[in-house]
């Protein structure tokens, strides 16, 4: 067990250290319902509690107060993570063989099923035109879309890792998770992300999609939330309403903002402020425009549901207001770690995630909200390229990452390195048999942090100082 | 200070001693030995130059074998070794005195063992009290207390038995019907007077990480479960050498697809990943990786269209014979034609196996870590009793940290039983499946073979799949008018009977003073923003308010 992957438990401790006795959530406030509540008193409201969070003292100034306002008003840019869970055979997503035929007697050699015709149907698969050596797994023909397309940049690391490979799945995706080779991270780079710019009251800022918080999002001192479905997120209390309902929900709010040494009281607490005040925004977003008609499919796949909820909660004004996301992250749809019979589900889970992204990417478009969208697409490692008998391959090195967005510069982070056995001077494999890594993920971390955030990296990233970033935009 | 194990555990140790486990354990060594005395030719150095996988057979023969202890005589690492086995059979070991060496930092805790210790003791090893059960257990004190958790004699389930139009003939279909092993296993947590037995069930079933979906279907994923609940008292090598050959777990992690043909490392990794060793310590290598996965070669299954995957057994055919090296250039190293038994006892014998398990089981009932003390002395505990891991509980319950420690949130489905059992409720819905899964704990489907996030029950998301317990529970119980007709009800009473509702459970001071505040408020008759129009209408509305807030308030989640 991994705990310190998700240590929500300790990391959360800061939001909910409210000076004790303070007056509970404004009893003046109207009810927010949709309608008639204005951006700014849900800012208010929200100002209400971080009153109570961190003391009267720290609140009293008007311009601040003023200022903290604005700061929940503005539209920010959203970075959002999509995860492949289970380690993806990337070698299977950008396939290697092209009308550059250089990878092919290798790949022939280490994984004549998982190459072979029958598994990616040659006729169907497009070739990759950043690296003709390459083609795109038919499942993922979206992305070829979008590469093709006008509307979104991408840039695609088709071997991306970090030095040392570790093949578990749960050290090499903390390591991604906590954006350095550091076993024992407690919060997401996402998450001091947040903490560095986020605020103690509002935790739809870092927003999981699905039941699940994302380590990536765990922070230090400021709340984030995760919501399975926006459309039935709701408190209500069997046969009680009104007043009593309302003085049951506050003094629940109110205890959700009292202080505790006790960690994990602390989060129990702050979870329950949390999840009323996500109420309140989540209420709004129902009041935002379904996607076009079947723009996701007249059945929409789990993943296709996913991000047309989150195009949704992008689009959703308060009083012309956004929402103040900033970090949205979710799993892709499906398992990854294929150590046998892969072909039975990689082809329909790949399928899902890319043709869902690319009806996002669509619907962002019509919303009018696709500029202020970089999205990043990984897996915590690649699966070895030498098949293992059972139908799959076992755990890897490298991997592919996609960063897609409106101003991404369209292009390669760093060179597919080829499948030739350790030994020759233009190997593309270890000694163990892995594929090497060309870029580094902490590269591409940073240069979301730096070019899309306008934020200092090495503020962020623990030892990130000497590693040259990839060029994103 | 009271002993680092009671006599008690020598108990349990005798009663749990089985000859014919360890006839069959002995049988399963000289099988090996036997194997390994089949005379291959022994490795030139040309052949240790060829890579394993190339390598003719051939034997390899070390100027010095490493390893000279029994399985038994591991070291463990930690400031204070284990003392050596004195007696020849680990289930035989003596336990009524003190390990050498052992310190007292797994002594029982020696406070006040009031109600507010007992609630906290039943949430933790068990799934809380039932109305009254506290008070009993405080009467019995720390040590009593444990015992009957530890010894509660023959399993029997009390209580309503579970109704609904979901059951198959009055039954749950566990191997059948999606969700009813949930079912099954949420019905024996509230009614078993078994509790410790399920609990650890689930501690197991979080462990070993095995998902349905994965393992083969239903009826295998329901084996597996009946495997952990029969076999978590018997000693944890055993119980490794049972799940390796578990269908479900040969499913889950490959095992029948791992060949001397095609090697699959999936399960001789997690194995030390995730169920023996531990990453990130530099217990193994990935080297270690492969050949582990050479030792577990050979099971293999047969599909059938009516009977699904059946007949798994190993097929010495598919198992590769030869040459492997596990934690090589160590002092634990082992080399030879291993079997896969062979693979299970060098994973337990593994000096960091003992630290592994102690921090990974306490982990389960006390949020801090231990001190080293207390680990060194754990460790010693676990090998002194031939890696059983009911003397570990037995210290983990009596440990004064459990009591003086902080708070711990409820699992979602103790959380679930628990007021179940505050109800002394049965199962009477098949709703418990969906309002489980979103809380984030359907049993038979952990996220992943490192099962759940045990430290991040809690989020915004499952926070309201709890919120949704409590409606499940209120909903067929609410109070309306025309119970209140013509009856008055103070503050007071109204708070009482809103704790009454949940078999008056131990709630903090906060919890009680918001609940105050609800309690009261009070009816002001044909004002103009009148909601209610009745006092009837408004004491039903505040009981009703009160009672959710009494078990979805955060005081209520942990224990």
């Amino acid at each position: 067990m991994h705990h310190h992957c998700q240590n929500y438990a300790r990391s959360k401790a800061g939001f909910a250290m409210p000076g004790a006795g303070l007056p509970v959530i404004e009893p003046g406030m109207p009810t927010p319902a949709g309608t008639g509540l204005t951006r700014r008193s849900l800012a208010l409201r929200s100002l209400g509690l971080g009153m109570a969070v961190y003391g009267a003292g720290a609140m009293t100034n008007s311009e601040r107060v003023e200022a903290a306002i604005n700061d929940a008003l503005a539209e920010h840019k959203v970075v959002i993570s999509i995860f492949f869970d289970g380690g993806w055979d990337a070698l299977s997503v950008l396939a290697p063989f092209g009308t550059d035929h250089k990878h092919e007697a290798n790949a022939a050699k280490l994984r004549p099923g998982l190459s072979g015709n029958a598994a990616i149907p040659r006729a169907q698969a497009k070739v990759f035109k950043a690296d003709p050596s390459l083609s795109w797994h038919p499942a993922a023909t979206a992305l070829s879309d979008l590469w093709d397309g006008t509307d979104v940049g991408m840039a695609v690391a088709p071997a991306v890792g970090y030095p040392n490979a570790n093949q578990s799945h749960f050290t090499s995706r903390h390591f991604w998770e906590v954006g350095a080779l550091d076993v024992g991270g407690t919060t997401g780079w996402m998450g001091r992300y947040l903490d560095q710019v986020g605020r103690p009251d509002l935790p739809i800022q870092g927003i999981s999609m699905g039941g699940n918080l994302s380590p990536m999002q765990a922070t230090a001192n400021v709340p984030v939330s995760a919501v399975y479905d926006i459309a039935n997120y709701s408190y209500d209390y069997p046969h009680s309403w009104g007043d009593m309902s309302d003085a049951a929900t506050r003094a629940l709010r109110g205890l959700g903002a009292r202080a505790t040494a006790d960690a994990q009281l602390a989060t129990a607490r702050m979870v329950t402020g949390a999840s009323f005040q996500l109420v309140d925004d989540l209420t709004a977003a129902q009041s935002a425009a379904a996607p076009a008609d079947g723009l996701y499919g007249s059945t929409p796949t789990e993943m296709g549901a996913r991000l047309r909820d989150t195009a949704r909660l992008l689009d959703t004004r308060i009083s012309g207001s956004s929402l103040p996301i900033r970090c949205i992250s979710m799993s892709a749809q499906g398992g990854y770690d294929t150590h046998s019979n892969e072909t039975d589900s990689f082809a329909t889970d790949l399928k899902a995630n890319c043709d869902a992204i690319k009806a996002f990417w669509q619907d962002l478009k019509n919303r009018g909200q696709d500029d202020r969208v970089l999205m990043l697409v990984w897996s915590e490692f690649g699966r070895r390229p030498e098949e293992n008998g059972s139908g799959g391959c076992d755990h890897g090195a490298a991997g592919t990452a996609f960063v897609i967005g409106k101003n991404v510069k369209q292009g390669l982070i760093g060179e597919f390195p080829g499948l030739k056995a350790a030994g020759s001077t233009d190997s593309g494999l270890s000694d163990d048999g892995n594929l090497r890594n060309t870029s580094d993920f902490r590269s591409i971390e940073a240069a979301v942090l730096e070019q899309w955030l306008d934020t200092d990296a090495t503020a962020i990233l623990p030892g990130i100082a000497g590693i040259p970033r990839a060029q994103l935009l | 200070m009271a002993t680092s194990h009671s006599t008690t555990a020598a108990k349990a140790t005798t009663k749990h001693a089985s000859a014919k486990r360890s006839a069959k354990k002995h049988a399963a060594r000289k099988a090996t030995k036997k194997n390994a005395k089949k005379k291959l030719p022994v490795c030139t150095s040309k052949d240790l130059k060829t890579k394993k996988a190339k390598r003719r057979k051939c034997r390899v023969v070390k100027a010095k074998p490493k390893v000279v202890s029994p399985p038994h005589r591991a070291t463990p690492t930690g400031p204070v070794a284990a003392p050596p086995a004195t007696a020849p059979g680990r289930d035989a070991f003596p336990t009524a005195q003190t390990p050498a060496g052992a310190t007292d930092g797994a002594r029982a805790y020696t406070g006040s063992f009031g109600v507010a210790q007992a609630a906290r003791l039943l949430h933790r090893a068990g799934f809380g009290p039932v109305p009254g059960q506290a008070e009993a257990f405080a009467e019995l004190g720390l040590l009593g207390a444990v015992q009957a958790l530890i010894d509660p004699g023959p399993a029997a389930l009390v209580g309503p038995a579970p109704t609904g139009a979901y059951l198959v003939g009055g039954q749950f279909a566990p191997a059948d019907k999606y969700g009813h092993l949930h079912l099954a296993m949420l019905d024996r947590q509230v009614r078993s007077t078994d509790s410790l037995t399920e609990r650890m069930t689930l501690v197991l079933h979080d462990w070993f990480g095995v998902g349905t979906d994965n393992a083969g279907g239903l009826r295998l994923m329901a084996g597996h479960i009946d495997l952990l609940r029969a076999n978590w008292r018997g000693s944890f090598r055993d119980l490794l050498m049972k799940v390796t050959q578990d269908p479900a777990m040969l499913t889950f992690l490959n095992g029948t697809d791992n060949t001397k043909a095609a090697p699959n490392e999936n399960y001789g990794r997690e194995l030390m990943e995730l169920f023996t060793l531990g990453a990130d310590r530099g217990a193994y290598t990935e080297t270690d990786v492969r050949e582990m996965a050479r030792t577990f070669t050979g099971f293999r299954v047969d599909y059938s269209a009516s009977l699904g995957l059946t007949n798994f057994r190993f097929d010495p055919t598919r198992f590769d014979p030869g040459t492997k090296t596990l934690f090589a250039g160590t002092p634990y190293e082992r080399s030879g034609r291993l079997s896969w038994q062979d693979g299970v006892n060098a994973v337990v014998d593994h000096p960091m196996h003992p630290s592994f398990v102690v921090l990974k089981l306490w982990s389960y009932f006390i949020p801090t870590a231990p001190s080293p003390l207390t680990q060194a002395d754990l460790e010693a505990i676990y090998r002194a009793h031939g890696e059983q891991l009911e003397p570990l509980v037995q210290a983990i319950l009596q440990h004064p940290d459990l009591y003086t420690g902080p708070e711990m949130v409820k699992p979602p489905v103790v959380h679930a039983a628990a007021l179940l059992r505050a109800r002394e409720s049965g199962i009477t819905t098949d709703a418990w499946i969906s309002r489980c899964s979103a809380a984030g704990q359907l049993m038979g489907y952990p996220p992943n073979v490192s099962g759940w996030n045990d430290r991040a029950w809690l989020n915004t998301s499952t926070h309201s799949a709890r919120w949704g317990f409590v409606q499940e529970l209120i909903t067929p119980a609410v109070v309306r008018a025309a119970d209140y007709t013509g009856k008055a009800e103070s503050s007071d009473q109204a708070l009482a009977a809103a704790l009454t509702f949940w078999g008056t459970p131990q709630i903090s001071a906060d919890h009680r003073a918001a609940m105050q505040v609800v309690a009261a408020q009070t009816w002001v008759p044909k004002t103009p923003g009148d909601q209610y129009g009745s006092l009837a209408t408004f004491l039903a509305h505040r009981q009703n308010a009160l009672r959710q807030l009494a078990a979805a308030a955060p005081d209520f989640q942990v224990s």
